[in-house]
């Protein structure tokens, strides 16, 4: 990636062009395992946000410092130690989410998107680049599992941040613990039309890890 | 006493299948069930990893992180357990059994990437299971695991046959596919109450 | 060797910083984490027995399940107002843990569920208001789980009936057993109903 791609660019592919939940398919985990309601999205969206950022920015300050042959081992542990810290945090003070989503929490170390982001940008760029490729990337990541927390919330319990706007539940299954790959699959597949139909793309998001 | 370590074994492997009803390891999950071939290969690998790391780590947060009470290190020491073993491993089967290394080696580096191995850790300090509580909650996840890997492998080689919309080919028909797959998996969950 | 050191060097100051980040953290953040385990639970009860103006205290414990649960009694001025336990029974795939207060009329004034893994969307309907305030104002010989329609006992929630059965037998072993501490006399009523 060229220096003079503007950072409006750069937040704008994070969350659309290279949105990392439906465009990379990475970080599938928690897209279906944390997603009953647009909050617990909202939440375990904010902690990867979070992590993101701070790994993107140390591995940016440290990138002349550490020695490639090392990188790797060292970008895990940057890693790893965001996410203690947000795990801390969060225990703290989100308590009642926290019993839900904890060992997903724990469990970002493990995520692929972090570490390629790392390995693929914020190693060979300056510190704002890396800092709004960070956020923007988390913002999408953040979008993507509201979106799937909106249709499933909506149609499983027929509320909306866990205020009751239906009075209703169109479609139980969706708030079930299968829901969440049904939702996955409905909403990629229904970007793929979209995209497909309206933008020319060739929506495939054919697989990965 | 035999009876409670089955317990833990079946729970892990069925009712609490880490692809089904936990949704971990989906990345591997979906990476490797293309063919049949690579979803037994993985399994294989998988299951070995998850005991040795399983044991590693059950002695280093037992005997190191509790003693000193450091338990809020565990994903920095966790993480660094799978990295260093797989390292390894990768290492030592290259040197001793270059016919394994070729053939299992691939599924070593991805392992890395795999949320399961450090989940299977996490869950076992959390749950606070001693030695061998540890050691067939490991054994049971890894044959979960190894059963879903096999049972998604042998649709989708049948699914290369049938004829999906453009939009839902590769990933979205596969999301549809588990949902169903642990739709019946819930099933299970009335088995053992834990 | 300087190579060596060179590339070591680095990463020892990496583990170093994030060392000491993770221990201030850890610091600043236990406290609040031990606080608020801590009032939690007084929380919990204080809900239970709005009424009682003391602070509650620990009464004894009793099991179910082999395992051991406490139970309180709350007073206002000196004067017993409700006796609240820990409870549990057995769900679907969990046991549903509780609290259950029993005014000194022997009547229920209150359930809570405090920890359960029930299947979400199924069982977990059982933490909607509408079945847990039917055991408001029930006596011991009133918690017979219905499956149909009630208004003198509980009725379960259909798709949710194992869950209703673990939720309804936990309560009814804990006011059994706070009326047999606190009010004698009172017996447990008929098995489960199906109507």
């Amino acid at each position: 990636m060229s220096n003079n791609v503007s950072l409006g660019t750069l937040f704008k592919n994070g969350v659309f062009g290279e949105n990392p939940v439906f465009r990379l398919a990475l970080s599938l985990c928690p897209a279906v395992a944390v997603t009953s309601g647009v909050y617990n999205g909202f939440l375990m969206g904010i902690a990867v946000l979070f992590v993101m950022t701070m790994t993107n920015v140390t591995v940016s300050l440290l990138r002349n410092f550490i020695n490639p042959k090392v990188r790797i081992p060292s970008y895990v542990f940057i890693t790893a130690t965001w996410v203690t810290v947000i795990d801390l945090v969060m225990s703290a003070y989100q308590r009642g989410m926290y019993k839900q989503m904890g060992l997903y929490i724990q469990l970002i170390v493990a995520f692929a998107i972090i570490l390629s982001r790392a390995e693929m940008f914020a190693s060979k760029n300056k510190l704002l680049p890396s800092f709004v490729d960070g956020v923007g990337m988390g913002a999408g990541f953040t979008l993507s599992l509201m979106l799937l927390g909106f249709f499933r919330e909506i149609l499983g319990k027929g509320s909306i941040w866990g205020i009751d706007i239906l009075h209703a539940k169109p479609l139980l299954i969706a708030i079930m613990p299968t829901g969440g790959f049904f939702a996955m699959g409905l909403v990629m597949g229904g970007l793929n039309f979209l995209d497909r139909r309206f933008f020319g793309g060739t929506g495939a998001s054919s697989g990965g890890h | 006493m035999l009876q409670h370590f089955l317990t833990i074994f079946i729970a892990s492997a069925l009712i609490n299948n880490f692809v089904f009803t936990r949704y971990l390891g989906l990345c591997i999950f979906f990476g490797v069930t293309k063919r049949m071939e690579t979803a037994i290969g993985m399994s294989f690998t998988f299951t070995a990893v998850m005991l040795v790391e399983a044991v590693l780590n059950w002695a280093i947060y037992n005997y190191v992180l509790i003693p000193y009470s450091l338990e809020f290190l565990k994903i920095v020491i966790f993480i660094g357990t799978v990295a260093a073993f797989v390292q390894a491993a990768d290492t030592i089967m290259k040197k001793v059994a270059p016919a394994l290394y070729y053939k299992l080696g691939i599924y070593l580096a991805l392992i890395v990437t795999n949320c399961i191995i450090l989940a299977v850790p996490l869950v076992m300090s959390d749950e606070k299971y001693n030695f061998f509580e540890s050691v067939s909650m490991a054994i049971g996840s890894g044959l979960g695991f190894s059963m879903a890997l096999i049972i998604m492998a042998s649709i989708r080689e049948k699914l290369d046959l049938a004829d999906v919309p453009k939009s839902f080919q590769g990933l979205p028909i596969s999301f549809v596919l588990t949902g169903l797959i642990a739709l019946a998996f819930l099933g299970f969950s009335g088995m053992i109450t834990l | 060797m300087k190579d060596m050191f060179k590339i070591t060097m680095p990463l020892v100051a990496i583990f170093v910083v994030a060392g000491v980040i993770m221990v201030l953290t850890y610091q600043q953040t236990y406290p609040v984490r031990f606080q608020a385990e801590k009032t939690e639970k007084e929380e919990a009860l204080k809900e239970m027995a709005p009424d009682a103006t003391d602070p509650i205290k620990p009464a004894g414990t009793w099991a179910v399940n082999n395992k051991p649960y406490e139970y309180y009694q709350a007073t206002a001025s000196g004067k017993p107002v409700a006796s609240i336990a820990e409870t549990a029974g057995k769900g679907y795939s969990s046991y549903i843990k509780m609290l259950v207060s029993l005014g000194s009329d022997m009547k229920i004034k209150d359930v809570k569920v405090l920890d359960m893994n029930e299947t979400p969307g199924l069982g977990d309907q059982v933490l909607e208001k509408g079945f847990l305030d039917q055991f408001k104002g029930k006596a011991l010989s009133q918690i017979v789980l219905i499956k149909g329609e009630t208004k003198e006992n509980i009725q379960a929630v259909s798709g949710a009936t194992y869950s209703s059965r673990g939720v309804t037998n936990g309560v009814k072993d804990a006011v059994q057993m706070l009326v047999e501490k606190y009010g004698a006399g009172v017996t447990a009523a008929a098995q489960e109903v199906t109507k």
